[in-house]
């Protein structure tokens, strides 16, 4: 009874009324469900959140960044309201995600809210801390942050949060590898300081910057994986510090351990060095046959060929023309000049050496597909209309195979009966001609290489005399054509000239007559005469404008019958 | 050129191994660069200046914006009236108790034939039949019993159940079980394919573009149409511009059209050349025909195998030539009229055991290197030697694979650049590169909700334009723009985020209205999953083709948007602000109305706040339009054959209907006609009163009479004994504070104070007729006899210390009971009466008394037992007797016992209460030796003996009771 009495003597206004009055009234918040008594649930919190997600993937998808923006300031809550769940995580990454590509697309975003977005996510989910890290210090890269971002990427390689960061090792490798990255081009901006003021305390934070990247990069590159910048740039240091054993290791590493994917950068790459330190041909050749074997379509089996061409081996001269035929089977290469003129080149050469039967042999093996794909009708009208130097290339390895009845040659010569009619037109026989010529000066210089005996040297030097004989090529076809059109314009000019002198004549007649009718009496006659000087005139103007039509319409007709 | 490698790859990590991580989102598609390489790197030239080198990422930031030209889906013809509409929602196969009914009700003839014609001679439906029979009396009963639908079988319970016994597994053609089970396993098989069917992939519309080498701007559409989907159409359309207009595109009439064998799976094309073949896929068949500008379509060849095929594709390189897969893992090189060429067989998974029949071949940069593929991976095949091939992609680690993660499509990208191959998967899109394996040049997520079985290539155009990728999926309908650069001298990287496209479903809401069954008719029909998609492209415009299952087709058209900076004025402002809080550790959202507000309050806390949208200069999108006439138009012409189909459709059941329409005629009718009748009259009757100006009442009218519901009879407050009641009624009478005083036991000593006042008088009236000692005695005797004679007489029961003369016993119950009629007559009366004799005793204490209570429980807690005894009489005479009779017993030797029994107690108490109205003559003195004080009784109670325990439980029982009422009471105070 006592204590009923006590408890009955506790204040008139029971505790609730008090905190009624003093709570303080939460925000109306649209988006939430709440159950009949107004309270927020969990799941129509969810379902809510879920909803607002939706809203924002749709707006994100249609790319409407500002209505994106505008409910991902809703959705951002998940991040208070999950806490401790293991939702949380995924949604903190997701809150990331939508809030950076947001953010990116928002005009007035500043870099200080990317910050916060990288920095507060990034800690909120620590599954996700290496890549938001990562991604971060990107974006300070690509924002010109050099400091920021080397700042970041030291964050998260000390970064150690137990088996999380165990979890995302294979970022944190990137993160190490970016780190010795970024060294190697403070390294290089140092160098470059370097070489305009030779400081020895620059030289010093150089050689500092050079073992930091050095370090993380050759711990990079036991990884397998592709790694082009970090090699070339470890190749470069090394190069500079004059280790050309340790960047030669380093490239082979690279392009031949099994561990590695098959990049054909690897060998682009130790190719390049071999050629740069002068390494012996048969090195190079063999380089460039291992990427041949993964690559057969690459740029450099060009390079191969002329390589096998001067080691005049037969075996290396078939070599060279089997490259040259795959080379030509990939939809790639198949209107390429180079190529075409490449296997010509090796062609000749092979007859010219009395072993076309083993030309034969390859030609035969890939005669049919040869004829379906390169030497259909449909191809040799495409050839004519546009591009008609690669249609005598092909058309001349026809000739080289004693093919004369295939179609694809009855296009080449109304290509040629078309330009048959200018003046200067190499025809076949020029043509042998100048090969034998160009044979001859080739054989001089080979020889004067042997004399040389530099063999780099030789090469780099027929190169360019190779290039500059394509040159010289186009020269003078352009200067034939130059003179052809030259001739062309002479004769139009002449027949103006004399279009113009009869205008003249006709128009002083027609004055004569004027005057003549200002003074003459009768006047029909006068109009008479007028009127057939005018259509005189009007003749002579439609001749003219006749003429070009024809032109045109000659052309026009010769492009129908090459479709044709 | 296609020749060139890019001189530097993104980094990738190359790791060998299952994929490990599991699908957690779909969102991976945003806000990442992926990898980042230096724009000028490689050596250093000592020509290079102090500036560092600018970055490229992976994933860009931006690329070319296009943007829809219309609000929705545009129809490219009137809907096909044979469209077939299937039901979009996916079956349960938990269903199949639903299906099993359906089909023994409505297809019985099916179900039951077999017992039938077997039962026929033993069963008879003609009056005279064989006497053998059983006659359909019999049946009709059977069948009757069986509509007893509370149970089926009970009620002609032992034939039926004999015979259900009997013939369950025998009279259904299939047995039940069987029947199940199947159905189930159909109905899970349907789902899946509902889901996702890979049959279609691919895609099943194709567009030639005709005369394109003279410009023209002709073209054909190719797609299967039709009910089954079996109709090949050829249908010609002309592309129509405009200045400063998106092109409109012109069907042409009457398309050319091939009836072929089966479902329509695929088609392939690629028009290479002035004449073009189209590879047509259906399961079991496969057709080539050649199109070309001047000629009409014609089939060229036609192969057919037993083996379901998976695959067809038309050679980019070869005219003729052609792959084909069949689900058994051959793959062949089809050469048009000279056959096929088996050049590779797999019995299981290229990787792992994906348990997939699923296959798929395409062409390479090499015309004789094909790429085959299956659910686990991609190889490359030569076919010139038999045993050479090389993975091109397979799911693993290297590609960060999903667990789980399966290719559902793989497409040679030839028009885009030659070494590329698109490898698609229900997560993500991979660039892979035919030069470097495994190691994907480009990666996206692509965010679709479906997986995406569709895709289409678009070519820059330009080395400055994008490419383009376009992926489709079936049930979502979802069509997304990927776009991409590189692959030649730099690097592959994706060029701004992903850009999804109109679907048809979504259209109807940028629609005028339609009425809600044709709006439902459309949307049904609408919802149909794709099968295919196509893409045309004109200079700055790109339209894209959907061919739905019920084959429509419906286009949108994209235009390139050229960045312009505008003041953004469009934009509605949004008024929004995100302040980061630093300090703790998340962020928060807030309107920007009361920001400056906001800003005072948190100048410490380093607001890094950015206001989004408040007009600032930026490069925006054109607004969406919003409303587009023409689209409406045609639409409108795509509504008219399904609406008019839907029209004619006349609803008959094949079934008997039972006529019901007599009956519900006699009813209906009559009763219409009489709610018309008063109607009317009641119409009449107002014109007339208002006339009369007078008022019209409801009896006058013929209206039903209303529910009148009857004034309820004055409450009884006795009737309401709970406590709620009683209070209601003391506070109706006013006495509420009194009531809880009484109730509370706040004015108990009063009382006691009152009540030893009377008994004090009654003493000292009794003393004075006292005249010996044996008087006093037998009253006491007396008081024994009646216990035990009258022992449901609680009023009566007296206490054997109590002094009180059998007279004055008798005097008293007699006033009592004349007091009980007046209070049986009128409660109130008496209340009020009693509440007089309260404030006659105690004037000067309170003027409102607490109000009577009734409650057992009430009468520890509250001595203040008024006139209500009465009542109390029933619950006392039935359980605390037991109490009294056993207490009686022992007890009767020593009859000046202190540890009375808490009934008697009670009941003494009630005595005392009882008397209180009758002492109205009592004086204020009252004897303090006289009779328990409460607190004694209430600490001798736990120390009874345990024969009183039962009493003694009872009381703690009761106290708690009250207790808990009393609390109860309180929590009711706080209203």
């Amino acid at each position: 009874m006592d204590d009923i009495e006590a408890e009955l003597s506790i204040a008139a206004f029971p505790e609730d009324e008090r905190t009624n009055r003093e709570r303080i009234k939460t925000p109306v918040n649209l988006h939430f469900n709440t159950d009949d008594k107004g309270v927020r649930t969990t799941t129509s919190f969810l379902k809510s959140n879920r909803r607002c997600l939706k809203r924002i993937r749709d707006a994100m998808l249609l790319h409407k960044w500002q209505e994106a923006a505008f409910y991902y300031n809703s959705y951002i809550q998940t991040l208070e309201a999950i806490n401790g769940y293991t939702v949380n995580t995924t949604a903190s990454e997701i809150t990331w995600r939508l809030g950076t590509e947001i953010l990116r697309h928002l005009p007035n975003a500043s870099a200080e809210d990317f910050n916060a977005v990288y920095e507060q996510l990034k800690n909120n989910g620590i599954k996700t801390f290496s890549m938001i890290c990562l991604e971060h210090c990107f974006h300070l890269m690509l924002n010109g942050e050099m400091e920021e971002a080397k700042r970041q990427l030291s964050v998260g390689e000390s970064w150690k949060y137990s088996n999380f960061s165990i979890a995302q090792g294979d970022t944190k490798k990137i993160i190490h590898a970016y780190s010795g990255f970024l060294d190697y081009l403070l390294w290089c901006e140092k160098k470059s300081s370097v070489a305009e003021n030779d400081e020895v305390s620059s030289n010093h934070e150089m050689h500092s910057y050079f073992r930091q990247a050095s370090v993380t990069l050759k711990d990079i590159l036991t990884q397998p994986g592709v790694w082009d910048p970090f090699v070339l740039s470890y190749i470069n240091m090394l190069e500079f510090y004059d280790d050309e054993e340790g960047a030669l290791q380093i490239l082979e590493n690279y392009a031949y351990n099994k561990e590695f994917p098959s990049n054909p950068n690897a060998h682009v790459y130790l190719y390049q060095f071999l050629k740069r330190h002068n390494a012996p041909q048969a090195r190079l050749i063999g380089s460039l046959r291992i990427l041949r074997t993964l690559v057969p379509s690459h740029e450099l089996m060009l390079e191969l060929c002329s390589l096998l061409l001067c080691t005049k081996l037969m075996s290396d001269l078939e070599e060279a023309l089997t490259i040259s035929m795959d080379l030509l089977e990939f939809s790639s290469w198949k209107c390429d000049i180079r190529a075409w003129s490449n296997l010509l080149n090796i062609m000749k050469i092979l007859k010219k050496k009395k072993c076309l039967e083993t030309v034969k042999v390859e030609w035969d093996a890939r005669y049919s597909l040869w004829f379906s794909l390169h030497y259909r009708s449909y191809i040799g009208r495409k050839d004519m209309a546009e591009n008609p130097s690669i249609m005598k290339v092909k058309r001349d390895v026809l000739r080289v195979m004693h093919i004369y009845s295939a179609r694809y040659i009855r296009y080449a010569l109304k290509v040629e009966r078309k330009s048959g009619s200018k003046p200067k037109e190499d025809t076949v026989k020029e043509k042998k001609k100048r090969m034998k010529e160009r044979k001859k000066r080739e054989e001089e210089e080979k020889k004067r290489e042997e004399e040389e005996k530099n063999k780099k040297m030789a090469m780099e030097k027929e190169k360019k005399r190779m290039e500059k004989k394509k040159m010289e090529k186009g020269k003078k076809k352009r200067m034939e054509k130059k003179k052809m059109e030259k001739g062309k314009k002479k004769r139009m000019e002449k027949e103006k000239k004399r279009m113009e002198t009869k205008k003249n004549m006709l128009k002083t007649k027609i004055k004569k007559t004027r005057s003549s009718i200002g003074s003459g009496s009768c006047q029909s006659e006068v109009i008479l005469v007028r009127t057939r000087y005018k259509l005189q005139l009007h003749q002579c103007e439609e001749s003219k404008a006749g003429r070009e039509e024809n032109v045109a319409g000659l052309r026009r007709r010769d492009r129908l019958s090459g479709s044709d | 050129m296609d020749n060139a490698f890019p001189h530097q790859l993104f980094p990738h990590l190359f790791l060998d191994g299952p994929p490990e991580a599991e699908a957690q989102h779909n969102y991976g598609g945003w806000g990442s660069y992926e990898r980042v390489l230096a724009v000028s790197p490689g050596p250093c030239d000592d020509e290079q200046s102090a500036t560092l080198p600018g970055f490229e990422s992976q994933h860009t930031v931006s690329g070319e914006e296009w943007v829809p030209v219309k609000p929705a889906v545009t129809p490219l013809m009137p809907a096909f009236e044979d469209g077939k509409v299937s039901s979009v929602d996916l079956p349960d196969p938990m269903d199949f108790p639903e299906h099993m009914q359906y089909f023994y009700q409505h297809y019985y003839t099916d179900a039951f034939s077999t017992m039938g014609h077997l039962l026929r001679d033993n069963l008879s439906y003609s009056l005279k039949g064989p006497e053998d029979a059983l006659s359909m009396r019999w049946s009709r009963v059977f069948i009757d019993g069986l509509n007893y639908k509370r149970c089926e079988y009970s009620h002609f319970s032992k034939k039926i159940r004999r015979l259900h016994h009997l013939l369950r597994d025998i009279v259904s053609d299939v047995p039940p079980s069987l029947l199940s089970s199947l159905l189930y396993e159909e109905l899970t098989s349907r789902r899946e394919q509902l889901q996702f069917s890979p049959d279609t992939t691919g895609g099943a519309l194709g567009y030639v573009p005709l005369y394109e080498g003279r410009g023209g701007s002709e073209g054909c559409f190719i797609y299967p149409s039709g009910e089954g989907m079996d109709k090949l159409y050829f249908h010609r359309v002309v592309q129509e511009f405009n200045d400063d207009k998106p092109p409109s595109f012109d069907m042409q009439p009457q398309p050319i059209v091939f009836y072929l064998n089966g479902i329509i799976r695929q088609l392939s094309l690629d028009n290479m050349e002035d004449v073009g073949n189209v590879a047509v896929r259906s399961d079991y068949c496969c057709g080539v025909w050649r199109i070309g500008d001047n000629t009409k379509p014609r089939l060229l060849d036609v192969i057919q195998t037993k083996d379901r095929f998976s695959c067809v594709t038309v050679s980019p390189h070869l005219p003729n030539e052609l792959l084909v897969v069949n689900e058994q893992g051959a793959a062949y090189l089809w050469t048009v009229q000279k056959g096929l060429q088996k050049f590779r067989q797999e019995s299981s998974n290229l990787y792992f055991n994906a348990k997939s029949p699923w296959r798929w071949c395409e062409f390479s940069c090499h015309p004789r290197v094909m790429v085959y593929a299956d659910r686990t991976g991609v190889e490359l095949t030569d076919i010139r030697s038999d045993d050479c091939s090389h993975t091109l992609f397979r799911i693993g680690k290297t590609p960060a694979c999903v667990s789980g993660e399966r290719v559902i499509l793989a497409k040679y990208l030839g028009k885009s650049h030659a070494n590329h191959h698109l490898v698609n998967t229900q997560f993500s899109t991979y660039i892979m590169d035919e030069r470097v394996p495994s190691v994907p040049m480009l990666k996206w997520n692509h965010m679709m909700e479906s997986p995406p079985i569709f895709a289409c290539g678009l070519p820059a155009q330009t080395p400055s334009q994008t490419s383009k990728l376009l992926l489709g999926t079936q049930r979502s309908q979802e069509v997304m723009l990927l776009q991409y650069t590189g692959g030649r001298e730099h690097a592959c990287q994706a060029q701004g985020p992903i850009q999804r496209l109109f679907s048809p479903k979504e259209s109807l809401s940028h629609l005028d209205l339609q009425l809600p069954h044709k709006q439902h008719l459309a949307q049904e029909r609408l919802n149909v999953p794709v099968t295919g998609f196509s893409v045309v492209r004109n200079k700055e415009y790109v339209s894209v083709f959907q061919l739905s299952d019920a084959g429509d087709i419906f286009f949108q058209t994209l235009k390139l948007h050229a960045d312009q900076t505008t003041t953004n004025e469009d934009v509605p402002e949004q008024a929004v602000s995100v302040e980061h809080t630093v300090e703790n550790g998340h962020l928060e959202v807030v309107n920007n109305v009361d920001e400056d507000h906001l800003n005072a309050s948190d100048t410490s806390k380093d607001p890094l706040s950015c206001s989004i949208g408040n007009n600032t200069t930026c490069c925006t999108r054109p607004p969406n339009p919003s409303q587009d006439p023409d689209l409406q138009v045609a639409w409108n012409e795509w509504f008219k054959p399904i609406f008019k189909k839907a029209s004619g459709k006349k609803r008959h059941s094949r079934f008997r209907r039972i006529r019901t329409d007599d009956l519900k005629g006699l009813k209906g009718k009559k009763k219409y006609k009489l709610v018309a009748d008063s109607v009317t009259k009641l119409r009449k009757d107002l014109q007339a009163v208002m006339r009369k100006k007078e008022s019209l009442s409801h009896r006058v009218t013929y209206l039903p009479h209303l529910d009148v519901t009857p004034v309820p009879n004055p409450v009884d407050p006795e009737e309401w004994d709970d406590d709620v009641s009683q209070r209601l009624a003391a506070s109706w009478e006013g006495n509420w504070k009194q009531w809880w005083e009484e109730k509370l036991g706040l004015n108990r000593a009063q009382k006691i104070a009152a009540l030893r006042r009377r008994r004090h008088k009654a003493k000292q009236a009794r003393a004075r007729h006292r005249t010996s000692l044996a008087g006093s005695f037998t009253s006491s005797v007396s008081y024994q006899e009646s216990v035990l004679d009258l022992p449901s007489a609680g009023s009566q029961v007296l206490d054997s210390n109590d002094e009180t003369s059998e007279k004055s016993q008798a005097t008293d119950m007699a006033e009592w009971r004349s007091r009980s009629e007046l209070h049986k007559k009128s409660r109130i009366i008496l209340r009020r009466f009693l509440n007089d004799q309260s404030t006659v005793e105690e004037p000067f204490r309170s003027p409102l008394r607490s109000p009577p209570r009734r409650h057992d429980q009430d009468l520890l807690t509250s001595p203040s037992k008024s006139q209500s005894s009465l009542q109390v009489e029933r619950p006392i005479s039935s359980t605390p007797n037991v109490a009294v009779r056993t207490d009686s017993g022992p007890h009767q030797g020593s009859p000046t016992s202190t540890l009375m029994p808490t009934s008697q107690l009670k009941r003494r108490k009630e005595f005392y209460l009882n008397s209180l109205p009758t002492s109205q003559t009592c004086t204020q003195n009252s004897a303090p030796d006289d009779g328990f004080s409460l607190s004694q009784i209430r600490l001798s109670s736990p120390t009874q003996s345990s024969k009183l325990s039962l009493s003694s439980q009872r009381v703690s029982q009761l106290r708690s009771s009250s207790q808990a009422s009393q609390t109860k009471k309180k929590s009711r105070m706080g209203f």
